[in-house]
């Protein structure tokens, strides 16, 4: 009972906000992007060249990953197109974007970059989807000193070890530790009695983060509740049901699953017919990690679905939070579709450093140097979609609160939604190790930072 | 000759050098740079953390393909019910009107020729044939079959040369019907189901002695009696060509001396003799004009081929790429295809007209329609026809291509190079002065076969042993040559100079974190002579690659010598024994269990590996073979991006090879789907400037929706996300109807394109033929064709 207590006063203690409260309690004070009004134009000093700038953007034109690299793509020419409409940067430098796959592989990919840097002399370079891309080209584009947005590549190694210590590197999606944990307070938050947990989780290293970062939570959140079913179906996997009847068999209360795109629609599909739904509740980290339209009605109502602890786009709700309804309205006017959490990834990122920009430019005058708009990225807050982003100086990462819903079908769309009564909303803070928190091998051996952070704060 | 590409960025391409801004050539071989992990070693390792995205998953979009034999009204019904995905090559019965979300796809379907009875006196001059000629061409021209298409003359919109003949077919068009016999005095003949009712509804039938004939010629048929489609070669690189199949067409109704005069020309073009493209495309053009002369045959027209498909949402499919003169019986639809309600996975059904009677074997088998369509997803071509224009693309290699002009050679080929020999196939080492035109470097993506033995480089170089050994001889009696082979040896014969090995490379790629392959890549040069221009064609000419194993092919030689079978129908019929089926024989199952068995024992392998493969590494290749038999009830064994997994006579369910060993993903030739289009909008002339102006027609998908969308052509403009890559070309034809120059337009900052023409042209009348070509598609162009004259009214200057 005690623990009981402790638990539902932890909750309440990370501060994890439901439905409508959410964004009642978050008007955006600013509007920072789209066609400005004409008398908000920005006031320039100094001389501005009008020579392009140059942006090298990798992310996935090809493979399963172009689920996540089209609507990257198109949230990052929606912003290029915007901000070139006013005239580019400081109203003079237009933004010329170079593409390369992603899909080349990580070898190619730091090819690629050198090439951008030194032959095509990027200004800027964005984009990068894969967390198995973000660790090697991070270092590399250190050495090379030019100026880097990632999109996303996630992982909490590429500033936990691969670039301890960036200067020139900043990333803006939510770190990775985030998608596990979101999940275990969603599923705390909604299923409180689940002791027995499932577990489906794809066989490399992104299923075995999430089953560790959801089950550390979970278990302290929901005392007692232990792991009585693992299925780690092999990369290539498209015949689950041998993982459905082991599970099913298990018994488990409740399922955490971190199968994506055609993996999880296949998963989905055919553990509907095995009445999976109906037998436990399911938690996923990436049902909503796609784009919105890639889910069919056919999905089950009621599953807490991750959005990668990012951004849905119904969320925060029409007439609520101005900026998101801004967003989604010319996101879907320029695309016919609606975003996804990528999407507003490699918006914000090109916002966030026009702003950097232009505050750098009043400060200094004339088109500023990198260290002068990294200086002033360091610590920046913004107003995004998604909600108030932050660029924490230590580690150049991108926090904003992790959200999650469960599905609901609306006639509205063709596709399920959060039911907008079940979104909750975690402040990041809450959720991820605070700034200077000891790295993987030094003074523990954790797999992140995160994982130690959790297992010596929570509910101690 | 045109296919489409000829800017820098294409010759990049072309080239086989990774040129990553290139978006057709990232799309195709992405995999090459980093995701081509092709020796099956699977490591976890690198980083902690994690990332959910995978940068490859091996395969195409759907997990399994059923292929159903069905009749025109069960395809109808199953369109119409959405439990059917797709008809290939066929034409479903709707019992009434076609529904809303039955869509379909358009291809060259087939020939109409016209033939003379040449035996006839009255037939026997070309003037006689002429004349009749054109009274039944101008009869024809008003022809409403539905399904026909008026054109007379054999290089068509679908195919990529049809620009370089644009003013002859115009030429042509202009005179039908002047000084002609009325058709209506013919007795006209037919052969097709198009073909007998255009004839019948107009002249009637005739029952025997025929003046004429009038023939369905299926394109298909065309392309197959070009050449045998051996293991993972894919026949004559230039099989796509109008002038090609012009001369597949017309050449046989020739006479003796036209067809020597012909057959030189037809030399001079497969071998690469002319300079420069301008010169091709004069050679082109009188080769196709001198198989027209005579009019022993005529095209009279073609009928577009229509497939169709199931758009409905969720149950249907999207994604579709097509062969401009295959359709959807081509490799790049199953490559393609993907289930609307997947990202990824989910079962594909389709429908073929009949079942497949044709053996199913790699070497002269797989036929028939759904034979084709089996194999093209069970075996991997070395290269895939561009689908919208006549060049080629890489597939399973990468390549190199190092030309020197003129075709007596100029590269020495190296001493250690070897070269079958005819009849043996035995490797033997160059002569030391042995030279050659061209050297091609191929950096081929290995990985292993299904029964799981590795690809070494003796799988990439028995292919030519065999077709030495095969296709050399004629029959001696102990079943040791096969006529099918003949050709596909002839070509090669006269091209290939030396083969060497020249290193096996091993990288480690991550394609998820945390999950590295390990890629094993054999490098093997190939020196060629008497090549072919464009580049992509030579690479395919004699490809280092196989998509069965070493081994499986020395059964299936072993059971052919012994009688078990032989590979080819005719063979088959000649010798009176079975077709040689991998799958369906109980009969020839036994025999190769024992033959397996034999050979493990024996440790066999063929006396020409023996440098390449040891004694232990042949036995267990037999034994792994063996298991494979034993374990699947067969013994197809290949490499590509689907399995056998069940059968019935009317039947086939194949699997995605998901394994991440399988070196190509989905994605690869998405580029190809829907491709975009070009449109001439204007062309305007000043002075000794064209300038055209120029639309670009794309369908882009939007959500679950596909939107057509028409915008001015500008250097900013995009297909969606991603920027198009532009070609144009224009061809200057003299008052004589030579062409004195090909060339690319001028795309200028203002999105116009621009032809400045030479300054001095003698006087006379002038043709400027010319087209925009949009991400390599050739296919129905929006081609424009000026009048000009020089020293009179509206010269140029």
């Amino acid at each position: 009972m005690e623990n009981q207590v402790s638990r539902r006063n932890f909750l309440n203690r990370l501060g994890v906000t439901v439905g409508a409260a959410a964004a009642a309690t978050a008007v955006p004070a600013t509007y920072f992007a789209g066609p400005r009004p004409a008398h908000a134009a920005i006031k320039v000093k100094g001389n501005i060249p009008d020579k392009p700038f140059k942006t090298g953007h990798i992310t996935f034109l090809t493979g399963p990953a172009n689920l996540l690299g089209e609507p990257g793509r198109k949230g990052h020419l929606l912003a290029a197109e915007e901000i070139n409409a006013e005239g580019g940067f400081l109203g003079k430098r237009k933004i010329e974007t170079i593409v390369a796959d992603e899909a080349a592989g990580t070898d190619a990919n730091v090819k690629e970059l050198r090439r951008m840097k030194l032959s095509e002399k990027i200004d800027l370079f964005t984009g990068v989807i894969s967390s198995g891309n973000t660790p090697a080209l991070g270092p590399v584009a250190e050495e090379l000193g030019v100026l880097t947005m990632f999109n996303d590549g996630c992982t909490d190694f590429l500033f936990d070890k691969a670039v301890p210590k960036p200067k020139y590197v900043f990333r803006v999606t939510n770190i990775q530790s985030a998608d596990g944990v979101t999940s275990a307070v969603g599923a705390a938050k909604a299923w409180p009695q689940a002791k027995k947990v499932g577990s489906i989780q794809p066989d490399y290293s992104y299923g075995r983060n999430v089953h560790e970062h959801f089950m550390l939570a979970f278990q302290k959140l929901v005392p007692g509740a232990a792991s009585v079913s693992e299925a780690w179906p092999k990369l290539g996997t498209t015949d689950f049901t041998p993982h459905i009847t082991k599970l099913l068999s298990d018994k488990p209360d409740a399922l955490i699953c971190g199968l994506w795109g055609g993996d999880y629609v296949a998963f989905y599909k055919q553990a509907l017919r095995y009445g999976l739904f109906d037998k436990m509740k399911v938690a996923t980290t990436l049902a909503f990690g796609g784009q919105p339209h890639a889910i069919g009605k056919d999905h089950p109502e009621g599953v807490l679905a991750g959005a990668h602890a990012n951004y849905f786009f119904t969320h925060p709700a029409k007439g609520r939070w101005p900026i998101n309804d801004s967003f989604v309205e010319r996101y879907y006017k320029r695309w016919n579709e609606y975003p996804s959490f990528e999407s507003d990834g490699a918006y914000v990122s090109l916002y966030l450093l026009k702003a950097a920009i232009e505050k750098a430019n009043l400060l200094v005058g004339g088109w500023p140097e990198d260290d002068v708009i990294i200086s002033l990225l360091e610590g920046m807050g913004m107003d995004t979609p998604a909600g108030y982003l932050y660029i924490r100086p230590d580690n150049h990462q991108g926090y904003k609160d992790t959200v999650i819903g469960m599905t609901k079908n609306d006639p509205k769309y063709d596709f399920p939604i959060w039911d907008p009564k079940s979104i909750i909303t975690i402040p990041i803070r809450d959720i991820t190790a605070p700034p200077n928190w000891p790295k993987p091998g030094t003074s523990h051996n954790e797999s992140t930072a995160a994982a130690n952070w959790l297992k010596t704060t929570w509910l101690t | 000759m045109h296919r489409g590409f000829d800017g820098p960025a294409v010759r990049r391409m072309r080239h086989g050098r990774l040129a990553s801004r290139d978006p057709i050539r990232r799309g195709v071989v992405k995999r090459v740079a980093g995701v081509a992990m092709t020796a099956g070693l699977l490591v976890a390792g690198g980083q902690s953390g994690a990332g959910h995205s995978v940068g490859h998953y091996p395969s195409y979009y759907p997990d399994e393909i059923r292929i159903d034999a069905v009749d025109p009204a069960a395809a109808a019904k199953g369109l119409g019910d959405e439990t059917l995905h797709a008809y290939v090559s066929g034409t479903p019965a709707f019992a009434g009107p076609v529904p809303g979300h039955v869509k379909s796809v358009r291809s060259l379907g087939s020939f109409l020729v016209l033939s003379f009875n040449t035996a006839s006196a009255r037939f026997a001059s070309a003037d006689g044939r002429c004349t009749a000629a054109r009274g039944i061409l101008a009869a024809l021209s008003e022809e409403k079959a539905a399904g026909f298409i008026f054109h007379p003359y054999p290089v068509t919109p679908y195919h990529a040369d049809y620009l370089h003949h644009l003013d002859r077919i115009d030429a042509v068009t202009a005179v039908i019907g002047g000084g002609s016999t009325p058709a209506s005095s013919l007795k006209v003949g037919a052969k097709g189901g198009l073909a007998e009712a255009m004839v019948k509804a107009r002249w009637g039938l005739a029952a025997d002695g025929a003046d004429a004939v009038l023939e369905e010629v299926p394109v298909d048929e065309l392309i197959a009696a070009a050449g045998v489609r051996f293991d993972g070669w894919s026949g004559p690189p230039w099989a796509k060509e109008g002038w090609f199949q012009a001369h597949q067409l017309l050449a046989p109704g020739l006479d003796a001396a036209s067809r020597r005069a012909v057959d030189e020309d037809y030399a001079r073009l497969i071998h690469g003799e002319t300079v420069g493209l301008t010169e091709r495309v004069n050679l082109e053009r009188r080769l196709v004009e001198a198989l027209n002369n005579g009019c022993q045959r005529t095209v009279v027209g073609y009928a577009p081929k229509e497939e169709n498909v199931n758009e409905a949402y969720p149950a249907g499919i999207e994604n579709v790429a097509y062969d401009s003169l295959s359709g959807l019986n081509s490799p790049v639809f199953f490559r393609t295809v993907k289930l609307k309600d997947y990202p990824w996975n989910g079962k594909l059904h389709l429908g073929v007209r009949e079942r497949s009677d044709a053996a199913w074997n790699p070497v002269a088998g797989f036929t028939d329609v759904m034979g084709r369509l089996i194999w093209s997803a069970i075996g991997d071509p070395a290269m895939i026809q561009f689908p919208f224009n006549a060049s080629w693309m890489p597939n399973r290699l990468q390549s190199v291509v190092t030309k020197v002009e003129g075709q007596s050679g100029g590269i020495r080929v190296p001493a250690d190079a070897v070269r079958p020999q005819s009849g043996t196939g035995a490797l033997q080492r160059v002569d030391a002065r042995t030279f050659a035109s061209a050297k091609v470097t191929y950096e081929v993506l290995a990985s292993p076969f299904e029964d799981g033995t590795e690809m070494g480089v003796a799988d990439l170089i028995y292919p030519f042993v065999f077709a030495y050994r095969w296709g050399a001889k004629t029959d001696t009696g102990d079943n040791t040559s096969e006529p099918r082979l003949a050709a596909t040896l002839a070509s090669m014969q006269e091209r290939l100079a030396g083969l060497k090995f020249v290193r096996m490379e091993r990288t480690t790629h991550a394609i998820a974190e945390g999950m590295n392959i390990v890629q094993k890549t054999p490098v093997l040069e190939v020196y060629l002579r008497n090549v072919p221009g464009d580049e992509q064609q030579m690479a395919a000419l004699a490809p280092p690659w196989s998509t069965v194993p070493w081994h499986l092919l020395a059964l299936m030689e072993e059971a052919v010598i012994r009688g078990y079978a032989a590979f080819s129908e005719e063979e088959s019929k000649r010798r009176r024994v079975p077709w040689l089926d991998l799958v369906r024989d109980p009969a020839l199952r036994a025999k190769l269990q024992d033959l397996i068995v034999q050979f493990e024992r024996e440790r066999y392998r063929p006396e020409t590996l023996k440098d390449l493969v040891t004694a232990d590494e042949a036995q267990a290749r037999w034994r792994s073979l063996g298991a494979f038999a034993e374990k699947n009830g067969h013994f197809l064994v290949a490499n590509g991006p689907y399995r056998l997994k069940e059968w019935t006579p009317d039947s086939v369910v194949l699997q995605a090879v998901r394994e991440a060993t399988y070196p190509l993903g989905f994605g690869t030739f998405d580029r190809f789907v829907n491709p975009p289009r070009a449109v001439i909008e204007a062309v305007t002339q000043d002075s000794g400037e064209i300038a055209v102006r120029a639309s670009a027609e794309m369908i882009l998908k939007m959500g679950r929706k596909y939107q057509a969308v028409k915008e001015p052509l500008l250097r900013k403009t995009m297909r969606g996300t991603l920027g198009l890559l532009v070609v144009s070309r224009y061809l200057l034809i003299g008052p004589d109807g030579t062409v004195l120059n090909v060339d690319k337009m001028q795309w200028r900052e203002d999105g116009r394109f621009t032809i400045n023409l030479p300054e001095r042209l003698p006087p006379g009348p002038y043709t400027i033929i010319l087209a925009i070509f949009l991400d390599g598609n050739s296919m129905l162009p929006s081609a424009k064709m000026l009048r000009f004259r020089v020293g009179g009214a509206a010269s140029p200057g």
